[in-house]
């Protein structure tokens, strides 16, 4: 069912991967297309949500965030799904981010539920 | 000192008082300059300083007084006014300074190596107003002697342009009235004539080191003061300013910006009188130490160029854009907004490190640009050639906003290489 609905963000144009992640890490559920989620990869995923955390803490009391992180052909798009969860889309910079967002908005409820 | 025109604010900025000078080459209004609790200008014509004043309390300095106690700091902060031809004529009205400069020149239209050099304001010799035999309460007449210019032209090729920014050479100043029994201005200083010198060099395709070299003040000796007094200071005198833009190898590839500061060796700090507590004391400021390594230099911000200021403060004034600065892991370059610049960059640098940590690790190349959400906004960071660039919104901007004007800056920044081909861009 989870990975049902990651595949409608996997279907959006130039989206090459989706994951649902725990803050440590741990991969929950995953869906790719033309990409490896090797060690390295997981360990920038990781230091990226440890370190999108602690700047978020400097505002305060801030528990909602998302994080972009754009590169020259990709970017990184991590979204907080519930307490210890994170989505994490990853796209090519062509991809249209709005629509991504909106499939976000979407779907949030229903990955919770699952979760 | 009455009020200048107001002029249009390009925002606030805190930087070097030397950054000003060498950042206004095509600015023309007043920097009105915050120190503490005192407030002041310095009155600017396309990078030349015409006026400098400063008022703390009752307290005034004017001209070169002034400037010593900018450059005393290590950092000012300041606001970019710029004034139309009327408010820049009245402006120059109320400072009491002659400009027959009025017809401002067009750039050069030429797309090569052009030697710039920008001689100081003529300003035409007021009669010093007479002062009574034995009266030690008014100035002296400084005496200044004519400025040499020489330029050196060597070869002329495709390249840069490379500008030199001299400092006012102040032509027989009036000497101010003080108030009898005030002994706290300080006795006349003379200073003797700058040399100032553009040396060009071959250009090569190379990286371009920037130096700006600015005079180097020695001790002279002090003009004679009523004995026993000791109320008033030592007399500063001035030795020739030796100005000289040394251009060297020119590359397309990143610029390292050399800024030599004012050399203040042996020149006491700015005058004060004893026991007078309302003006705050100068900062000691020992000369930095530079060098023409690239990218271990501590360099100067190349971007504060008046196009580049206009443009920053062009994204500034866009809808839910809260706050811009330039920053590096040093300091902070340019602050523009409303925002505490501190707590700002200390987030956007903690952002900036998570980046450098993730860079390595994925093989996507370098990062073009960070945004964190936050319910109160967004925090964006990005490369800005050799600096960073940092940007608080407002919620009501999106991602795709954020990255399009980011977008927008990267061509303006770029269209600026075009015109000068030692700054390219560095998104990188």
């Amino acid at each position: 069912m989870l990975k049902k609905i990651l595949n409608k963000f996997l279907i959006l144009h130039d989206v090459r991967g989706v994951i649902v992640i725990r803050v440590d890490g741990g991969i929950v559920e995953s869906i790719k297309s033309g990409m490896e989620y090797d060690d390295a990869f997981m360990a920038a995923v990781s230091t990226l949500m440890v370190g999108s955390k602690a700047t978020a803490d400097t505002f305060g009391n801030s528990p909602a965030f998302m994080v972009f992180m754009e590169f020259p052909d990709y970017f990184l798009l991590l979204a907080p799904l519930k307490e210890e969860f994170f989505l994490l889309v990853i796209a090519q910079n062509t991809a249209n981010i709005g629509q991504i967002n909106q499939e976000m908005k979407k779907n949030k409820e229903d990955l919770v539920a699952l979760l | 000192m009455k009020a200048l025109p107001e002029g249009k604010s390009l925002g606030w900025m805190q930087a070097p008082a030397s950054w000003i000078t060498s950042h206004t080459v095509r600015f023309i209004g007043v920097v009105r300059v915050v120190i503490q609790d005192g407030e002041g200008f310095i009155l600017i014509k396309k990078g030349k300083p015409l006026f400098h004043y400063f008022k703390h309390g009752t307290i005034e300095l004017e001209g070169h007084t002034a400037l010593d106690y900018f450059n005393s700091h290590p950092v000012i902060e300041f606001n970019l006014c710029k004034y139309t031809p009327d408010e820049f004529t009245w402006a120059m009205k109320l400072c009491n300074i002659e400009d027959h400069d009025t017809v401002v020149p067009k750039e050069p239209a030429v797309s090569g190596s052009v030697a710039r050099q920008n001689s100081p304001p003529s300003r035409t010799a007021v009669p010093p107003v007479v002062k009574p035999a034995g009266d030690t309460r008014i100035l002296d007449t400084v005496v200044v002697s004519p400025p040499v210019h020489m330029v050196d032209k060597k070869a002329v090729v495709t390249g840069p342009v490379y500008r030199e920014h001299t400092p006012l050479s102040r032509m027989a100043d009036p000497p101010v009235a003080k108030p009898a029994g005030d002994t706290r201005i300080p006795d006349p200083v003379a200073v003797s004539p700058p040399v100032h010198t553009v040396e060009k060099r071959a250009v090569v395709t190379g990286p371009v080191y920037r130096e700006h070299n600015l005079p180097s003040r020695t001790a002279v000796p002090p003009v004679a003061k009523p004995a026993g007094d000791t109320r008033i200071p030592d007399p500063v005198a001035v030795s020739p300013p030796v100005h000289t833009v040394d251009k060297k190898a020119a590359v397309s590839g990143p610029v390292s910006g050399e800024h030599n500061l004012p050399s203040r060796t042996a020149v006491p700090p700015v005058a004060k009188p004893a026991g007078d507590t309302r003006i705050p004391d100068p900062v000691e400021v020992s000369p930095p130490a530079h060098t023409v390594d690239k990218r271990a230099v501590v360099q100067q911000p190349v971007v504060g160029d008046d196009p580049e200021v206009t443009i920053l403060s062009q994204i500034r004034d866009l809808n839910g854009i809260v706050a811009i600065a330039v920053f590096n892991d040093k300091r902070t370059v340019i602050m523009m907004g409303d925002a505490d610049s501190e707590v700002l960059v200390k987030i956007a640098r903690k952002m900036l490190e998570t980046a450098k940590k993730i860079t390595p690790l994925l093989t996507w190349g370098p990062f073009v640009h960070m945004t964190i959400q936050i319910p109160a906004g967004n925090m964006i960071i990005a490369p800005y050639r050799d600096n960073y660039l940092c940007l608080l919104t407002t919620r009501t901007i999106n991602i795709g906003h954020v990255r399009r004007i980011l977008r927008d800056l990267q061509q303006k920044a770029h269209l600026n290489v075009c015109h000068e081909p030692g700054l390219p861009v560095s998104f990188r």
